[in-house]
């Protein structure tokens, strides 16, 4: 019987797209050609195959597509194109034969839209994911800290190990001791952060603060772009006001003025001297998201070096060149230990009750958004993986689909390296368009992510797509190609040449393809349920930690700073001006309380404020707890009604305690009882320490722990003291944080807040006024940012699995219609069917299911610190993941099911 | 084997002369190009349909289908006008070529 003259042709010029009558005449004409060699074949005396062979292998399919494609193309489309031929006589043109790859490619993938559109989707979603986490990365972790040799800089903690205080602050006296003693620095320098009313001609604006020994700008080793670092002058007690200013507030507050240096500005109402401004993209604090814009210079008496009690100082040294953190380590013990034996003052720093911390900076700052930034990056390399599956998968149906093809191409003699080299370019097409999209989708989504989460993560502002992450890109995209293009060559196996030749058809590919695609699925399924399971944990925990009672009520609250300059506001006028402001705001339409304490920010945001404090009769022991609280805060009377604390025993403060000659009380919370008072504590003494004289308070009430310092943290131990009874007796304390109770929406009040403020004083400004709401969702910007990337990131997971059992299940069903054609003729009902497809749906998941479940036990143990009282084997997440991803699958099984069931035996048996 | 070029721009005048007499289809075509060069002249068929379907559209062959019983049916390119004249042409300018030839070194195209 003679070969299918026509059909061979036209398979061959299909990618052309001719119009269809002019295919048509075309097909027939070689068809003819080639029916006239076989015949002359056989007339010759070759057999039959030896004659079919002869007028195949005669014939140049490439060459006749180019000239064809010439020839009949409209003139203006043609685009020159070197002969094939020609290229392969010539052996040297590489490129132009590339070229030509390309072309073949990019022709063959715009006749197929629909498979390129998923891969190059599927491919953008994997690289735009990993790009925008290796930014993330690369700007976090990565990066170098901007500052000079920023390997030799150490970050210098104190630590109260008997009062769990690791990584504390540094007293000033302490911080003398160091830097006159210790010799492995090359600078060491303090400093305390701060907001400031600043005004350079007008109005004062809030500006945050820092106050530094000028030997901490040595340290960082960056230098003033105008002026100078301070003088030694303006250190000593009673200097000359001076500041250096950030070169932000140099643009916005003198507008960049170039004679900016020695201009009066004034800080906190007091006269100033600008000496410097810093360069552009200065970042302080290190690994700061919001830079520091004014900066004072600490005027330490080292005669008179102050209260050692006061921890308030954070330090950074540089290292000479030739110590290491381990020697200045060693050299810092031997102080101590040196200082103990003199035992020159009370409180010294000493080995075992408050010795000193270091940590190389780059660690201490991006140490804790290590793991979790780390998590990210292995879950998009997850959903790369996924991705590239999933498009091998694709790749892998159409090589079957092309096996006449590549047989009558390797038949030809077309090589197995020009072959590779063809899946290669076409995959190399696809990943670059992939990557294109992905670098988009990376560029949208890095700016979606600092938009909903700006302080997830230190240094947000040094993230962003550079060339060191294009570089990881391509080479993700390199990797990828590798990963999904070899996938059709391992089909190109040389025993099938002849059997394909033979005219195999779609539906016969043999069992070790089915075999590899099953694989890929499997794979993929495994890998989401790693990711689920990861992104699932991290949101209960996330739900967990809003599901945390806070001991207030952050809903219908605004809260505000308001820094009170201390000339202006000496002892007695800031308890006026506190008790003033909140009868206006109280006042106010819509306020139902006000309420002011002296905690510089509201929980759960506020820093721990320690101080030591005399118990009555509390009989200090070895092991037992130190006489001190965690937070000491002053409030005015309706603090509790404003925050919504709630009353344990005794009572809030009251009206009589505001009297002239009331009792001295005080309210702890239910930490602060627990840890020292075995029974009741009402009725029972303590002294505060706020002067020589001892000032006895008598506990009257005991109220809910408060989250003061954040959510997954615990409360600690906290007490309240009344402002009209605590202010005439403390030195003056001028930053007060307010929190106004509203009956509705509280940032509708923000206005008539405001202008109380201004009302009383216009020259005060109003720091971080935000609902109370917002500063509790701020101090979960990072367990939501991980949850929401997460979250993200295994919703693509699922969806790329689901395609790819999809797309398995339903070409498995089209290969297997003329069996389930014979079945149904043999009697086999619909719902036998449906059967037989789903089961075999369910085996590919369940064996991707299970292998999941053993990645995912194995590999969530790594997130057991990011997650919020949470066992990361936690069963009902890994429940809820196996049930998901069980009926993810079952669907993506039964669409291709019930086609299988809608099979017509007549037609699938005709089905050749 | 001849070179490359000068095969390539006598192809054109090879076929118009081999359908000058009468209408010859493609495969018949490369036979006698074939045959006739003594296998000297080899086409590719690959070349040939596509040269044939750009001369056509020149307007120096025309194709046609022709139908026999019992037989695929063919297409017959016939001569035009307009390639009669293109072969004339052809025919004087390589006739003057090969004379030059001659004169110079000493070639008979016989």
């Amino acid at each position: 019987m003679n070969p299918n003259w026509n059909r061979i042709v036209r398979e061959h010029l299909a990618m052309l797209r001719l119009p269809p009558e002019r295919e048509i005449e075309i097909v027939e004409e070689q068809a003819l050609h080639l029916e006239a060699a076989y015949e002359d074949a056989l007339a010759a005396g070759l057999s039959e195959a030896e004659a079919e062979a002869r007028a195949v292998q005669g014939y140049d399919w490439r060459l006749l597509e180019c000239e064809l494609s010439r020839a009949e193309r409209p003139f203006t489309t043609r685009a020159w194109r070197p002969s094939p031929e020609l290229i392969e006589q010539r052996g040297g043109m590489r490129m132009e034969s590339f070229i030509q790859d390309l072309r073949f490619g990019a022709r063959r993938l715009v006749k197929n839209p629909g498979f390129t559109l998923i891969a190059v989707i599927t491919l953008a979603l994997g690289i735009g994911a990993n790009t925008a986490i290796f930014s993330v990365v690369n700007g976090v972790l990565l990066r170098p800290l901007p500052y000079k040799e920023p390997n030799r800089l150490v970050r210098v903690y104190s630590e109260f190990p008997t009062m769990n205080l690791r990584k504390f602050w540094i007293s000033p006296p302490e911080f003398l001791d160091i830097q006159r003693e210790a010799k492995s620095w090359e600078s060491i320098g303090a400093w305390s952060a701060g907001v400031v009313n600043f005004s350079a001609t007008g109005e004062p604006i809030p500006a945050t603060s820092t106050r530094v020994t000028r030997s901490l700008i040595d340290a960082l080793g960056v230098q003033p772009m105008l002026g100078r670092n301070f003088t030694p002058e303006e250190e000593k007690p009673n200097g000359p006001n001076a500041t250096i200013i950030s070169h932000g507030l140099w643009q916005r507050a003198f507008g960049g003025q170039a004679n900016i240096v020695g201009q009066q500005a004034r800080v906190n109402a007091a006269p100033c001297t600008v000496v410097g401004v810093l360069p552009p993209g200065y970042v302080f604090p290190p690994g700061g998201n919001t830079p520091v814009d004014v900066w004072i210079p600490f005027q330490f008496d080292a005669a008179n070096s102050g209260n050692r009690l006061g921890h308030f100082l954070n330090v950074i040294g540089r290292l000479k060149p030739s110590v290491t953190i381990e020697q200045a380590r060693a050299e810092m013990d031997a102080l101590e230990a040196g200082w103990k034996s003199e035992n020159r003052a009370p409180h010294l720093l000493n080995p075992q009750d408050h010795p000193v911390l270091m940590f190389p900076l780059h660690e201490d700052v991006v140490g804790a958004a290590r793991r979790a930034v780390l998590t990210l990056l292995g879950a998009v390399a997850f959903v790369l993986l996924i991705a590239c599956a999933n498009v091998a998968s694709l790749l892998l149906a159409r090589a079957e689909a092309r096996h006449r093809e590549f047989a009558v191409r390797l038949a030809l003699g077309a090589g197995r390296g020009r072959m590779l080299r063809q899946f290669l370019t076409e995959g190399f097409i696809l990943v670059v368009l992939g990557a294109v999209c992905g670098v988009g989708l990376a560029q949208l989504g890095l700016k979606t992510i600092m938009a909903v989460a700006p302080d997830s993560v230190p240094r947000t502002g040094e993230i962003k797509l550079d060339l060191a992450v294009l570089a990881f890109t391509l080479g993700i995209s390199i990797l990828a190609v590798f990963i999904f293009a070899l996938a059709p060559m391992a089909q190109l196996r040389e025993g099938n040449l002849a059997y394909w030749l033979h005219g195999a058809s779609l539906r016969t590919t043999g069992a070790g393809s089915q075999m590899l695609r099953k694989g890929l699925v499997i794979t993929e399924i495994a890998l989401a349920v790693v990711l689920l399971a990861g992104s699932g944990l991290m949101l209960r925990a996330f739900w967990k930690l809003r599901q945390v009672d806070l001991g207030f009520d952050p809903s219908n609250a605004l809260s505000f700073t308001v820094l009170l300059p201390p000339r202006a506001y000496p002892v007695p006028e800031h308890l006026r001006f506190s008790q003033r402001l909140l009868e206006k705001l109280s006042a106010l339409p819509g306020v139902k309380a006000a309420a002011m304490s002296i905690a510089s920010e509201l929980p759960p945001l506020r820093p721990i404020l320690t101080r030591d404090i005399q118990i009555e009769g509390f009989q200090p022991t070895p092991n037992g707890p130190a006489q001190n609280v965690d937070y000491w805060n002053t409030v005015s009377a309706d603090y509790f009604k404003t925050l919504g604390i709630r009353l344990v025993e005794g009572r809030f403060f009251e009206p009589a305690d505001q009297g002239e000659n009331a009792q001295r009380v005080a309210v702890i919370n239910q930490a602060m009882a627990r840890r020292f008072w075995q029974g009741n504590p009402i009725g029972q003494r303590v002294n505060p320490q706020i002067s020589r004289d001892p000032n006895w308070f008598t506990i009257v009430g005991v109220v809910e722990d408060v989250k003061n310092i954040g959510v997954d943290k615990p409360a600690g131990t906290e007490l309240y003291l009344l402002d009209r009874q605590i202010f005439p007796l403390s030195r003056v304390i001028f930053r007060h944080g307010y929190v106004v109770r509203t009956a509705g929406d509280p940032s509708l009040s923000a206005a008539a807040v405001r202008a109380a403020v201004r009302e009383l004083d216009p020259a005060l400004p109003v720091f971080g006024m935000q609902p109370m709401s917002d500063t509790v969702a701020d101090s979960l910007a990072r367990p939501r940012f991980l949850s929401i990337l997460l979250g993200a990131f295994s919703a693509i997971a699922l969806a790329l699995a689901a395609v790819g059992i999809y797309g398995v299940m339903a070409y498995s069903v089209s290969q297997r219609t003329q069996e389930i054609g014979v079945r149904m003729a043999l009697g086999a009902r619909s719902s036998d069917v449906m059967k037989m497809v789903l089961s075999q749906g369910t085996k590919v998941a369940g064996i991707g299911i299970s292998i999941g479940l053993l990645g995912a036990f194995a590999l969530t143990r790594v997130m057991s610190t990011l997650l919020f009282e949470m066992s990361v084997t936690d069963p009902v997440t890994f429940a809820a993941v196996v049930a998901l991803l069980a009926v993810v699958t079952l669907l993506a099984c039964y669409i291709p099911a019930r086609r299988a069931t809608k099979v017509d035996p007549l037609t699938a048996l005709r089905h050749e | 084997m001849l070179d490359k070029e000068v095969k390539r721009g006598s192809t054109e005048m090879l076929i118009l002369a081999l359908v000058e007499d009468r209408p010859r289809h493609g495969y018949e075509i490369a036979k006698l190009i074939e045959e006739r060069s003594d296998g000297v002249l080899q086409f590719h068929p690959a070349s040939l349909y596509p040269l044939l379907y750009r001369m056509e559209k020149r307007g120096l062959i025309k194709g046609a289908w022709i139908e026999k019983a019992g037989q695929r049916r063919r297409r017959f390119y016939k001569l035009m006008p307009e390639g009669r004249k293109v072969l004339n042409e052809q025919r004087q300018t390589w006739s003057d070529f090969f004379a030059a030839l001659d004169r110079v070194a000493k070639i008979n195209p016989a």
